[in-house]
């Protein structure tokens, strides 16, 4: 107990070294969960959208395709 | 010039999903050793006792801050001069990771020079200069999102990241420069380090854990940046077929 004390109180330097230390944590950890979370949000909303595309052009039937509405 | 567009970024996913995991398992192995060696292998120095801990989170740190700013400068030119689809990517998704090293190097500097300087901040050439870099970063991801055209917000940080660029030689030397409280380089510098191995040890794996972190992040930004140009592709088409 006495070694963690010691390690914690860094020669008295603690209050200094510590949230340094910690710090650093946050903003890393921060990064990388702002990254995953946009990358991650961006992969679902692609799959959503190759799913709905052919769905969109069969549902109307074909007069709803642009080609159609161009040669009509 | 749409079959460079389209043709580059998939060969880019490609590379890019085969090196992420190796950069993940080096990120992580790197930190875990930096941060082992560091605290508790490394000495205590002989004049600044166990504050130097603080080293080695802050100097990797202002590494990142100047190696990730010199990556843009370098994507900016890419970008202005051959047009590389993928440049104004690399340097938009590094802005706000060279942000936050420097912001981290700021920082974690005020909380070594208080107990060894007296004061959490000197007007001194070395750490104003970090400070203006700090205003960079954030003036190139304000710039970068300041137009409806991605493509013109692009050109005008490419622009300031290559006029700021002159403030990157100034951060190095400036300690050599000018009077200042900030120790000269001990690592980088003509003749070899003159830190003693046991320290430049846990330095090297945090500033190579950086590195790779830097990496890492930037591949899985680039990504998900592609995905939304992908996004933005099927949004005109359907407003096309609309």
């Amino acid at each position: 107990m006495d070694a963690f004390r010691t390690f914690i109180d860094m020669g008295s330097y603690g209050d200094y070294v510590w949230p340094s230390y910690g710090l650093t944590v946050v903003i890393m950890a921060w990064l990388v969960m702002s990254t995953l979370r946009r990358l991650r949000a961006r992969e679902q909303e692609l799959a959503r959208r190759q799913g709905e595309f052919p769905a969109r052009r069969n549902r109307g039937g074909a007069i709803d395709t642009p080609k159609d509405a161009a040669s009509s | 010039m749409a079959f460079d567009y389209f043709a580059n970024p998939a060969r880019f996913l490609r590379l890019a999903n085969a090196v992420l995991p190796w950069c993940v398992g080096a990120t992580v192995i790197l930190l875990a050793s930096g941060l082992y060696l560091g605290l508790f292998v490394a000495p205590a120095d002989y004049q600044q006792g166990e504050s130097v801990r603080i080293m080695y989170v802050h100097v990797p740190a202002a590494w990142m801050a100047m190696f990730v700013y010199t990556n843009i400068a370098i994507a900016s030119i890419l970008s202005l001069i051959w047009r590389h689809p993928l440049a104004d990517l690399a340097a938009s998704a590094s802005a706000p990771i060279g942000a936050a090293f420097t912001f981290l190097a700021l920082v974690t500097g005020s909380l070594w020079g208080k107990p060894m300087w007296g004061t959490w901040w000197v007007w001194d050439a070395r750490l104003t200069s970090v400070l203006i870099l700090f205003f960079l970063y954030l003036g190139h991801m304000a710039l970068t999102h300041a137009f409806d055209n991605p493509a013109r917000g692009a050109k005008a940080a490419a622009v300031l990241a290559l006029v700021g660029f002159v403030n990157v030689p100034i951060i190095k030397f400036s300690v050599d420069w000018w009077n200042t409280l900030h120790q000269p380089a001990s690592v980088f510098r003509a003749g070899g380090p003159t830190i003693h191995p046991d320290m430049l040890w846990p330095l090297i794996a945090m500033g190579l854990g950086y590195t790779l972190f830097y990496i890492t992040l930037l591949l899985l930004r680039i990504k998900s940046d592609l995905i939304g140009a992908r996004l933005r592709t099927l949004d005109s088409l359907r407003q096309d077929a609309a």
